[in-house]
C-alpha cells in the first residue's frame, strides 16, 4: 500500500487509516487492490470485507477521475485523455533551436508536454580516436 | 572567443534551448527556464557568451536574461529524486517555468546501479531490476509534470559504445539477450527471410552493393538486431568499415527508451586530412585529425517523421560561438538531387 500515495497523491486516505497498516503488511498493492477479488483481499489481510470493498471502489473511482475517463460528470476533474483534436492543436508550444533547418527537422523544435531526449557523445579526446585509426 | 568542444554539440544545444524558450512566441514560450545538473555547474560563460552574439536572441524583445535561468545540481540520486519529486513542481508553478532541462539522466543511475562490487554475481539481475522501475518511476514524475504543467521536458543522455556481433572478434560473434521463446520463433522468420534482402527496406531495392542489409546480425527477433531503430545507430542499411567501430547506444536501455516521446541522436563523425571523409579508407600518409562534422537525427518523434536510416535526412550542423548552426547542404554535396547519392558519395 506504500505505493498508493505515489499512483493517487490526491487520495483522501483518513476514511481508510484503519485498514491500511494490515494491507501493508501483507504486501497488497494498488494494482492488487484494482485487480483480484475483494474477498480475497479481505482473507489475505483479514479485515471486514465491506470496509476492503469500499475502499476498492473509492480507489477505482479516484483513478478514473484523475484520468478523466470517469461516468461521473461532477466528478470528473480534468480530461487528461479526453482531448479533441483541436485541444490538442492549440496547446501546441515547441520551443525553437534558433536555426531554421534544425527546426523544420524536428517540426518546430521541441514540443511542449513531452519528454524529449537528447542523446550524443561528449567531449572525447582526439588523441584516441586518432590512435584508433592509426591502429587499424 | 571559447574553444568549441570536441562533444557532439549536446550541451550547445540545451543551452540554446534555455535562452530561445524566454523568447516570445513562435520561437519560445516567454517563460522562465530550469537546468537541472547532475554533473558540472550550469556553464553561464557559455550562456551568457550565447546570449550576446546570437542575433535572434539579441534581436529578441523582451531580451531573455541569465536571470530567467534557474539551475540546481543534484549530486546524487537520492537529492535527485526529492528535488524532482518535491521541489521542481512547487518551482514550476510559482515562477512559471515551461523548460525543464535534465542533464544528464543516466549518470546518477551510472553511478549507483554500476559502480564496482555492485554488480556482482546474483546481485547484478536484481540491481537492474531495481534500476528499471526507478527509470520507470521517474519517466512516470516526468511525464506527468510534462503533462500537467504543458511544459517541454528534456534530458540528456550519454551514449557508451557498442560492442556488437558485427566486429571481427569471434568472442562476440554471437546474439544476445534474446530469451529461448523468441528464439525458436525467429529461427522459422530467419529461415524465409535468409535467402533475400529484408523486404521492407526500400534501400534494399537499390541492388547497387551485394551486401545483404544488416546479415551480420543473425536473430532479427533480438534487442541486438532491433535497437538499431530506436537508438539512432546502426541504421545504416550499408555501413561503411568506420560506422561499424563507431556505433553508440544512449544508457539506460529499452526501459528508458520506452519512457521517453521523442529521441534526438546527435551524432559526430571526425574528418582526416584535407576535406577527407574518415570514412575512407585512407592508407596514404597518417591521417589528422581536421575536423568533427555533425549531425542531428531525429529517431522518433511524436510530432515529427524520424530522419530515416544512416545520415540521409539528418541534419548536418556546426557549433559557432553564436551557437548551432546547420551546414547548407547545397555547398556539400556535388550536383546530386538525390540525398541518397550524397550520401553514398559519403561512405564510398
Amino acid at each position: 500500500m506504500t505505493d498508493l500515495t505515489a499512483v493517487l497523491p490526491g487520495f483522501a486516505t483518513h476514511q481508510y487509516v484503519r485498514l491500511l497498516p494490515s494491507l501493508e503488511k501483507n504486501l497488497v498493492t494498488t494494482a492488487d487492490l484494482l485487480t483480484l477479488d475483494c474477498v480475497e483481499i479481505a482473507k489475505r489481510a483479514q479485515l471486514p470485507l465491506l470496509d476492503v470493498k469500499r475502499l476498492c471502489n473509492a480507489v477505482l473511482e479516484a483513478l478514473q477521475s484523475h484520468l478523466g475517463i470517469s461516468e461521473n460528470e461532477e466528478l470528473q476533474q480534468s480530461s487528461l485523455l479526453r482531448k479533441t483534436g483541436k485541444d490538442i492543436l492549440n496547446s501546441w508550444n515547441t520551443i525553437s533551436t534558433l536555426d531554421d533547418d534544425l527546426d523544420l527537422a524536428l517540426g518546430g523544435g521541441i514540443p511542449t508536454g513531452y519528454i524529449t531526449e537528447v542523446t550524443g557523445e561528449r567531449q572525447v579526446f582526439a588523441v584516441l580516436a586518432v590512435l584508433t585509426n592509426a591502429m587499424c | 572567443m571559447l574553444t568549441i568542444s570536441s562533444g557532439a554539440g549536446k550541451t550547445q544545444f540545451l543551452l540554446t534551448l534555455l535562452l530561445s524558450a524566454q523568447i516570445p512566441a513562435p520561437r519560445g514560450l516567454s517563460s522562465s527556464t530550469l537546468y537541472i545538473s547532475t554533473e558540472s555547474a550550469l556553464p553561464t560563460t557559455r550562456l551568457s557568451q550565447l546570449l550576446l552574439t546570437h542575433p535572434v536572441l539579441l534581436s529578441a524583445n523582451p531580451k531573455p536574461t541569465l536571470d530567467k535561468v534557474i539551475s540546481i545540481v543534484t549530486p546524487d540520486l537520492e537529492s535527485q529524486d526529492h528535488i524532482l519529486r518535491y521541489q521542481v513542481p512547487v518551482a514550476i508553478r510559482r515562477r512559471g517555468i515551461r523548460l525543464i532541462i535534465l542533464d544528464s539522466v543516466a549518470a546518477n543511475y551510472r553511478a549507483e546501479f554500476e559502480r564496482p562490487g555492485a554488480g556482482n554475481g546474483q546481485n547484478s539481475g536484481a540491481n537492474m531490476a531495481q534500476r528499471s522501475s526507478e527509470l520507470v518511476k521517474l519517466g512516470q514524475l516526468l511525464r506527468d509534470l510534462a503533462r500537467d504543467e504543458n511544459c517541454a521536458v528534456v534530458v540528456a543522455n550519454q551514449v557508451a559504445d557498442r560492442f556488437s556481433s558485427q566486429g571481427r572478434s569471434p568472442v562476440l560473434n554471437r546474439t544476445t539477450q534474446s530469451s529461448p521463446l523468441t528464439r525458436r520463433d525467429a529461427r522459422t522468420l530467419l529461415d524465409n527471410s535468409m535467402g533475400r534482402s529484408m523486404p521492407s527496406l526500400p534501400e534494399a531495392d537499390l541492388g547497387e552493393t551485394t551486401a545483404m542489409p544488416f546479415k551480420s546480425t543473425m536473430d532479427p527477433m533480438s534487442l541486438d538486431h532491433q535497437q538499431r531503430w530506436f537508438t539512432g545507430w546502426g541504421d545504416d542499411p550499408y555501413p561503411s568499415h568506420l560506422t561499424i567501430k563507431n556505433m553508440k547506444t544512449p544508457s539506460l536501455g529499452l526501459i528508458w527508451t520506452t519512457q521517453i516521446a521523442c529521441r534526438i541522436a546527435l551524432i559526430k563523425r571526425p574528418v582526416y586530412g584535407p576535406g577527407v571523409i574518415a570514412d575512407e579508407e585512407n592508407e596514404s600518409g597518417e591521417p589528422v585529425l581536421k575536423n568533427w562534422r555533425r549531425w542531428m537525427k531525429v529517431v522518433f518523434a511524436p510530432h515529427v517523421m524520424p530522419s530515416g536510416p544512416g545520415l540521409e535526412g539528418a541534419v548536418e550542423f556546426d557549433i559557432k560561438g553564436e551557437g548551432l548552426r546547420a551546414v547548407k547542404k547545397k555547398g556539400k554535396s556535388r550536383k546530386t538531387n538525390d540525398d541518397d547519392d550524397a550520401e553514398h558519395a559519403l561512405q564510398t
